[in-house]
């Protein structure tokens, strides 16, 4: 799904009356099935960025258009799925539950027959992120790495069509992270969503995007893009190329000329 | 994929564990035999010589025999079992009747915070009074038999319960609200599927003390009138100077705490089966 963001704009009014600018005025758009990353450093609002984006938290200005339609403020869609940093799944559901999880929430929630559907999509999800054999597995019983592998599963079951990843592999080691990477990729281009990664981390950023959205923060924006120019399919290979290096490059001299500590 | 051998190895190191639980197991249950013969063994050492006069403390065995001799009358149903059976009753439906009461108001006030803000200092003193203070007025209002015990243990008990709801209700991660926000739980949906659950600890850490709370209760209401339970055996071997009668009948009251305590830590363990403990 293409997403289209005009002048979006967040402020926060704190209890004595002073109001803080979290997001100044960011226009950007992501065509359908890209993958954008946010970077920056803390309080650059590339987190509120994404929670306006998935209608967790209302905007203060602007707008944001899917598929060339205004998103209702401060609403969450069906359409989008998330994933946190926490892997936040039910420790009393097993791992098959917690993926079908969405189905059973909501105003509406699914019918027998779409229901027995969705057992089966969880269940394809699962085989999807090579937790098959964990089906009936509680999530305390998984690794860190399978946690995460979970909650995207459960992002993914009602077919989303945008993905909004916030930090989702910020806890892990490097080695499960660099899995993962590699793992998001592969579930990204079979399923086809559209993807805004938040992190600040400039190699993930660089690896896993098609472009890199810069932001610094008080007030919080955004301030250069960059092209990432690295083809695909990736893998951990690239790293330590030339062109690898080129790119993070890039991103780093964006994010130098507009801020320092 | 290293996932799975991870599992194997864990596997491997559960059976591992188990082979030294056992022996540890062993060897703990051994050291606890010991200490009730030591135990028991000093008491008859020194009630036997009389350095600790009869009237003060009865011997050892004489316990054990009258003891014995109270567990052979619950059995064959005597009037040792009326006593058993009316003190067991008097607990159970202080406690049922707790959990009932307790879970109730502690749930409307965990969901109306206004009220909770209004009335959490009363149930704070409330639960800071001697509830045996109570007693008299219990008598008056509910008579000598069945009620006024029961009464009094869910007095005793409930405090409990309530104050754990609340803490249970209120214990829900942020994250887990984040995220059934997210998905467009509905508050019913959010109550079932993730504050319900997550209260379910909190819930049995309060049942397991009222048990304990409700045998409390339920024997005071004894000592208050009436003529049967253990409590009132107690109350009459005092009177009667038959001390031997009043160790058996507390002996039997620990029993009774303790087996009925262990159903609701046993109970908890199935329904709370994702949180691990030492208890």
């Amino acid at each position: 799904m293409e997403i289209d963001i005009r002048d979006l704009g967040k402020v926060y009014s704190s209890s004595r009356g002073e109001s803080v600018v979290a997001l100044d005025g960011v226009t950007t758009s992501i065509a359908a099935g890209d993958f954008v990353s946010l970077v920056g450093p803390s309080g650059c609002g590339k987190s509120t960025m994404l929670d306006i984006v998935a209608g967790l938290i209302p905007r203060t200005t602007g707008e944001v258009l899917f598929n060339g339609v205004a998103a209702p403020n401060g609403v969450t869609s069906k359409g989008v799925g998330l994933v946190f940093q926490k892997p936040v799944l039910l420790p009393w559901r097993t791992t098959l539950e917690n993926v079908f999880l969405p189905a059973q929430l909501g105003e509406d929630p699914v019918g027998k027959e779409r229901g027995l559907e969705l057992k089966e999509r969880a269940l394809e999800l699962l085989d999807l992120v090579g937790l098959e054999q964990f089906s009936e597995k509680y999530p305390w019983e998984l690794s860190g790495g399978m946690q995460q592998r979970v909650a995207i599963a459960r992002a993914l079951l009602l077919e989303a069509e945008i993905m909004c990843l916030d930090e989702p592999f910020a806890a892990l080691d490097e080695f499960t992270r660099e899995q993962m990477h590699e793992e998001l990729l592969r579930i990204w281009k079979q399923q086809g969503f559209t993807a805004i990664f938040v992190t600040h981390n400039i190699f993930e950023a660089a690896f896993l995007s098609n472009r890199v959205l810069v932001m610094t923060p008080r007030p919080g924006k955004v301030v250069a893009e960059v092209e990432i120019d690295l083809p695909r399919p990736r893998s951990t290979d690239i790293i330590g190329t030339a062109g690898f290096t080129d790119n993070v490059r890039k991103v780093r001299e964006a994010m130098a000329e507009h801020w320092s500590v | 994929m290293t996932a799975k051998s991870d599992i194997t190895q864990s596997k491997a190191l559960d059976a591992l564990d188990e082979d030294n639980a056992m022996g540890r197991l062993a060897r703990t249950v051994g050291l606890q035999v010991l200490t009730a013969v030591i135990v028991l063994g000093l008491w008859e050492l020194l009630t036997a010589t009389e350095i600790i006069a009869g009237y003060l403390l009865p011997r050892a065995s004489d316990v054990l025999i009258t003891f014995w001799r109270d567990v052979v009358d619950i059995v064959t149903g005597g009037r040792m079992w009326m006593h058993f059976y009316t003190t067991l009753i008097e607990i159970v439906l202080g406690f049922i009747g707790s959990v009932i009461i307790g879970v109730s108001i502690g749930a409307v006030l965990a969901e109306f915070k206004p009220l909770e803000r209004a009335v959490y200092p009363y149930v704070v003193a409330a639960n800071a009074t001697p509830r045996i203070a109570f007693a008299p007025l219990i008598v008056i209002w509910f008579g000598f038999d069945y009620t006024s015990k029961v009464v009094m243990a869910i007095a005793v008990a409930a405090f409990p319960v309530i104050v754990n709801t609340i803490a249970g209700l209120g214990a829900t991660d942020r994250d887990d609200l984040r995220l059934m926000r997210s998905l467009g739980a509905t508050r019913l949906q959010v109550l079932w599927r993730v504050r319900l659950p997550t209260a379910l600890p909190y819930l049995f850490a309060g049942f397991e003390t009222a048990m304990l709370f409700s045998a409390v209760g339920a024997v005071i209401g004894e000592f208050m009138g009436g003529n049967a339970g253990l409590g009132y055996v107690t109350l009459l071997a005092q009177e009667l100077f038959r001390l031997d009668d009043a160790f058996s009948a507390i002996a039997l009251l620990s029993i009774q705490g303790f087996v009925l305590h262990r159903l609701v830590v046993i109970a908890r363990r199935r329904l709370v089966f994702w949180q691990t403990d030492s208890v």
